[in-house]
Order: structure tokens, then sequence, then C-alpha cells
């Protein structure tokens, strides 16, 4: 077993192998292949659309993804909801001295799949390696280059208004669900699988066949903070049907175990579009190829309010707020 | 049943009764799931929802706080992750903390023996009900029989039939109780029957909506036929002697004590301390009972059901789940913290 040493990242012979005999042959790209100080590249485009994010998730492998495949999703999702296509990545690496050379190898190469997968290339990259004790494994940071191929269909908050419907992509709360299933502490026995996906395929599909209003991705805070955002950022009020709002039978024993709330649990492979009621049975068509729990959960209020409802299954009505409390685990 | 026959039921019984009823909860997760699921709403007019002080975390003394956060220096506290940000004097555990303070979250007291590092110096904060003095035992068994020495136990430990006479006994007004289903399971039906002397209808309640609308059947049924003897809608779970292995630990390792309650202040017999055979393995954080005085924090009133979380003049303003000051809006199964997330 051969493990990161703090030489891997001083820049000198062992950071030239490590980068030439791990990275540059998984990643396999031309730019990277160059080796120049930037990575030049065509964005034939006259809007282009960039993301940046980092990834702490803890633990790095867990069921159904782990911290690579999360960093190439993540970004590749930012940008497919802003309605951009994903061409580029780049990806920087800080890595704690001792870390497991097979586990990084595993980290890149599942990093490489899902690039194919969501048809991006990476670029360009970067890695520090720093001392016992001062980062926690691996931390990625990865920036995103998307171009708008279709400028007229691009959503934005301003197209929301009353009457037009919410849908989702999927079943929610697998990944935060996930990684709670994976602490040591909690013990339990059978791992809920993350969501973890790309989702510009199906995000293009829907852009092809009908007017999105605006779309979201449903990250850290969940569900209810995605919709909030939305209501205040699009000064209306949504109205969402409990009943209607899929989760799985997993995600609900483990928040009635541990005391949470699925609607504030995080997902790394689920959306929220807003349509015109005229369109939503296309796009429910479209949403349902990709994942069959997609469906229409709620509904626009023109009102002053900038609140998010939720009718209950018992026919009561409450606020369904931001996300306030602590979520302890690192989830992305 | 269907659930909307339930509501229908409810409701006829109460305009037969002829007036809104008051109806108090004792459980932090009873109160989270009668908000969560829309009741206050439904129910307008018909029924006034009070949280009573059934949150362990509501009806901690700032003192308790002040105590661990200045061991953590020297001891590791192992604590609840509810625990961590009530509010002391001057910080709360969280940020005792980040300032190098040494403080475990746990699960389970039990498991977290398991994960004592040989040296550690350990204090557990015991916090609870009947609900979780018996994993506290238990712990405290393994403790005894792993021979770790520098373990603590700082009892704050409460039982709730005491406060629940005291709440009584100062008049409240209500119609109704939903006892805790949690307690009920280690204390049993029988633990429960002191409520009937106070004249009220009382149900021991299960937490899923559906169980809190059966409880509010049995409630107004009971107002109906003026019967107070205490009812059982958590058959599944509950028995009439309750989990007697459960009561033998807490029997074996605790026994009763003056406890402080948050809105109640001292209450004799209202705690568990553990027993002076094993006062080794206890260590007593004293601290001031006296209530704060200069503070506009109106805890004690809703936990007594005097006020609604929105008439207490921080709420919502200077208190909210991000900046908490008082301990119904810190823990998440305070009245006024479900109020603030799910209140319309």
């Amino acid at each position: 077993m051969k493990f990161i040493q703090k030489e891997h990242g001083n820049g000198g012979k062992q950071t030239y192998e490590l980068i030439n005999e791990l990275f540059k042959p998984i990643f396999d790209s031309e730019i990277l292949k160059r080796g120049d100080d930037s990575s030049i590249f065509d964005l034939a485009s006259n809007k282009i659309g960039v993301t940046t994010d980092s990834f702490v998730v803890k633990p790095y492998f867990f069921r159904g993804g782990d911290i690579g495949k999360l960093s190439i999703c993540g970004t590749v999702n930012d940008l497919a909801v802003s309605g951009l296509v994903p061409k580029y990545i780049t990806a920087s690496f800080i890595i704690e001295e001792g870390f497991p050379i097979e586990d990084l190898q595993k980290i890149v190469r599942s990093m490489k799949e899902y690039a194919d997968i969501a048809g991006v290339q990476i670029i360009a990259g970067d890695t520090k390696v720093v001392e016992k004790g001062s980062c926690d494994g691996i931390f990625i940071n990865t920036t995103g280059f998307g171009v708008c191929e279709r400028e007229e269909k691009l959503p934005s908050i301003e197209k929301i208004k009353g009457k037009q419907v919410v849908l989702v992509s999927g079943d929610i709360g697998r990944h935060g669900a996930c990684i709670y299933s994976h602490s040591t502490e909690l013990g339990f026995e059978e791992k809920i699988e993350s969501d973890c996906a790309p989702l510009n395929k199906v995000i293009n599909e829907l852009l092809e066949n009908i007017e999105v209003s605006y779309m979201k991705d449903l990250t850290r805070g969940g569900l209810a903070t995605a919709l909030n955002e939305i209501a205040q950022k699009a000064n209306v009020s949504i109205y969402v049907e409990e009943d209607r709002v899929p989760v799985s039978d997993q995600v609900k024993a483990l928040c009635s175990i541990l005391g949470l709330d699925w609607y504030y649990l995080a997902c790394e492979g689920r959306f929220i579009a807003i349509v015109d009621e005229k369109d939503k049975n296309k796009a429910l068509e479209i949403l349902k190829k990709y994942n069959k729990e997609a469906c229409e959960i709620g509904w626009i209020e023109n009102t002053e309010e900038k609140r998010v409802y939720l009718n209950t299954s018992f026919g009561g009505t409450r606020i369904l707020d931001m996300l306030y409390y602590e979520m302890l685990p690192r989830i992305c | 049943m269907q659930t909307a026959n339930i509501i229908s039921m409810i409701k006829d019984n109460i305009e037969k009764i002829g007036r809104t009823l008051r109806v108090i909860e004792v459980c932090g997760t009873h109160t989270v799931s009668i908000y969560k699921n829309g009741f206050p709403d439904l129910f307008e007019g018909y029924i006034d929802f009070i949280s009573g002080p059934g949150c362990p975390v509501c009806v901690t003394h700032e003192g308790y706080i002040d105590r661990l956060v200045e061991l953590s220096s020297e001891w590791t506290i192992y604590t609840f992750g509810d625990l961590l940000k009530v509010p002391g004097s001057v910080k709360s555990l969280s940020q005792a903390r980040a300032n190098g303070g040494k403080i475990k979250i746990m699960y389970s007291p039990v498991d977290a023996v398991e994960s004592i590092e040989t040296g550690e110096k350990v204090i557990f904060a015991a916090v609870g009900f009947e609900t979780t003095a018996p994993a506290f035992a238990l712990s405290l068994e393994k403790v005894i029989e792993k021979g770790l020495k520098n373990v603590k136990f700082a009892s704050e430990l409460k039982t709730i039939d005491e406060p629940l006479k005291k709440l009584f006994q100062n008049h409240i007004q209500v119609d109704g109780i939903i006892l805790p289903g949690h307690v009920a399971t280690v204390i049993g039906v029988d633990g429960f029957k002191f409520v009937e002397e106070f004249k009220v209808a009382s149900v021991i309640s299960g937490f899923e909506g559906y169980d809190i609308l059966l409880s509010l059947l049995s409630i107004t049924r009971d107002i109906l036929n003026e019967d107070f003897t205490v009812k059982n809608e958590y058959k599944r779970v509950v028995k009439k002697e309750g989990n007697l292995l459960a009561k033998s630990y807490m029997e074996k390792y605790f026994e009763r004590s003056s406890a402080f309650f948050r809105g109640l202040g001292l209450i004799p017999g209202g705690g568990l301390k553990i027993k002076d055979e094993f006062g080794e393995y206890s260590i007593s954080l004293s601290y001031d009972h006296t209530e704060q005085k200069d503070t506009l924090c109106r805890c004690a009133d809703v936990l007594t059901g005097k006020i609604k979380p929105f008439e207490c003049p921080l709420f919502g303003r200077a208190c909210t789940p991000i900046s908490p000051k008082g301990a119904c809006m810190v823990s998440q199964e305070g009245s006024c913290n479900a109020y603030f997330r799910y209140g319309k």
C-alpha cells in the first residue's frame, strides 16, 4: 500500500510523477496533457457560464458514489439547471499526507467516468499536499464552464409566475440520508444509496422539448431550502402537497429514527423544474423516462408573502421554512 | 378508521362540548408532530395547543451548561447533540467546542462507553426524563464492569410526575393532556395514574399524526363522558406496567432528588441522582437555581402554558433558531422552535 507523502506536493520529482502517472493517464484529456500553466480552449457561444464548488464530504466513499463522482456531478448539475451545456471542468485537490494512493486512483477514475457520462472534459488541475491533521483526507474543488445553446430558452427567475406548477425529478433526501447512514456512531447496517448523478441529459431533453421557467438542483438544505430561495427571489408563494412529495421508505425510516426532516435532507441528483400547466404532462413524460418517481408536487401563487406552504396529509397547512438547524455531518 | 372521519368526529365532539379546548402536550416530539402535521391550522377555533415542560433541553438551567463549559477544558464532555446550542450565561457547549473545549456528541450513552479512550477523563451530561435514564444506568453499569476510572455522570435527569403535579397544582387551565409515549414505554400506564386526581382528560399517545388524532378523539370523548381515567392510545408499545427491566436499572443506580425545571423552579423529587453507593461515578454540578430576571425571554411562561410563543417579545426578532435566546427556541423539539419553523 502506497501513501501520499509531503513530497508529492513540493513541485519536484514526486509531484511530476503523481501528475504524469496518475492524473494525466486517467483524465486522458488532450488539453491537460499539454501541461501548460494555463489551458487554452474554444467556447463558441455568446453566453458562457462558470460555476465553482468545493467538496469535503465525509466519508469520501459512500454507497452510490464517492467524493470524485460528487465533485463532477455537483458542478455539472449547477451548470445544467442554469440552462447551460457543461463543456469543461477543472479539478483541484488538497490531500492530507498519508492518504492511500489507491483511494486517490479510485476517486480520480470515478471523476473520469462521470465526466465522460456527462460529456465534459477535465482540462486543468492542481494538487496540494498538507500535513497530517491539516485536512480530513481529501478535499476537491471543481470549476465548470458551460455554454448557452438556446438563449431564448434560458430559464430565469423572472419567468416564474402564478399558477405554474412545480415538478421534482425524483424521490428526495437520498444523499443526505446516505451520509447519515454511513455514520459509524449510528451503526446502521443498511446503507442508503445516494442519488448522486449528473442531470445534464435529462435537463437537455427537457429544454429541447418545452419551455422551462426555472430550475434548481436540490443540494444542501434540500427541497425546502430550494423552494424558499425561489419564493424569495421570485416574490411568489409556493404551495406543496405533502402527499405528492416522493420519499423512499428507507429515507423515511432513517428520518424517523434520527428526528430529521426529509424536506431538508440534501440530494445530489435531483432538481425541481417550474413549468406552465400546459407543459406539465410533456415535462413529466420526459422526467419519468429518467426516474419513475418524478412528479408534480405543487404550484406557484402570486402573493407578497414569499412563503412556502405545505398542505399536510391531514388537511392542515403549515409553513415549510428554510433550514435553520445544523446538519452535523459533512455531506458534500 | 379513515383520517377524515376521525377529524370530523373530533370536531363534532368539540361542538357538542361547546367551547374551544385547551390541550397540553408535554413531549417535544409531540410538539413537533402537532405543528409538522398542521394541526393548529386544521383545528383552528376547536383546539388551542399548549406545549408543556417535557422537552429536557428546554427545562435545563443555564447554570448546568455553564458548569459543563468550565469543565470541558479538563474533561471530555459526552452530550446529546440537542444540548450543544443551549445558551449558558457566557457561552454554549457548541461555542466552547469551537474554543477548544473537549466536547463529543453521543447518540447512545451505552455505545459511548465503548469509545472512551484509555486514560480519557469523561463526564456524561446525563439529561432527559425516564426515557433516557435507563440508558445512563446501563452505561454506568458498563463503566463499572470495565473498571473505568475517571468517568463521571453529571445527572440532570428528570422525572415526569412531579413537574406535571406542580403544573396542575399551579392551576394550569387545560381540558386535556397528551401524555408522552416514550416515557410511558418505561413507566407504563400505571406510572401516569396520578394524573387522574386532577380531573383532566388524559391519554398516552404515539407520535405519528394518526396517533395524535386518535388521542385527540379520546380526549374529546372523555370530556363528553366526564371520564378522567388515563387512556392508552399507544398500546403497540406501552404496557400497563411499563418496561420492568428498564425500571429495575433505574432503581438500581438512581434515586429521587430535587431538580430545577425552567418555568417551574426547584421541584422536590423531580430529578434522579446517582445513589450514594455509586458516588465515585457522580459529579455534582451545583449552580444557582434562581431564575434569570434580567431577560425578556418568556420561555418559562411558554412552558407553563401562560403564553403562546409568538406572544414573547423576543420571538422571531431577537430570538430565532439561528440566534436563540431561550431554550425553547434552541431545541428542535422546543415549542418556540416548532412554532417558528412550522407555524402559519
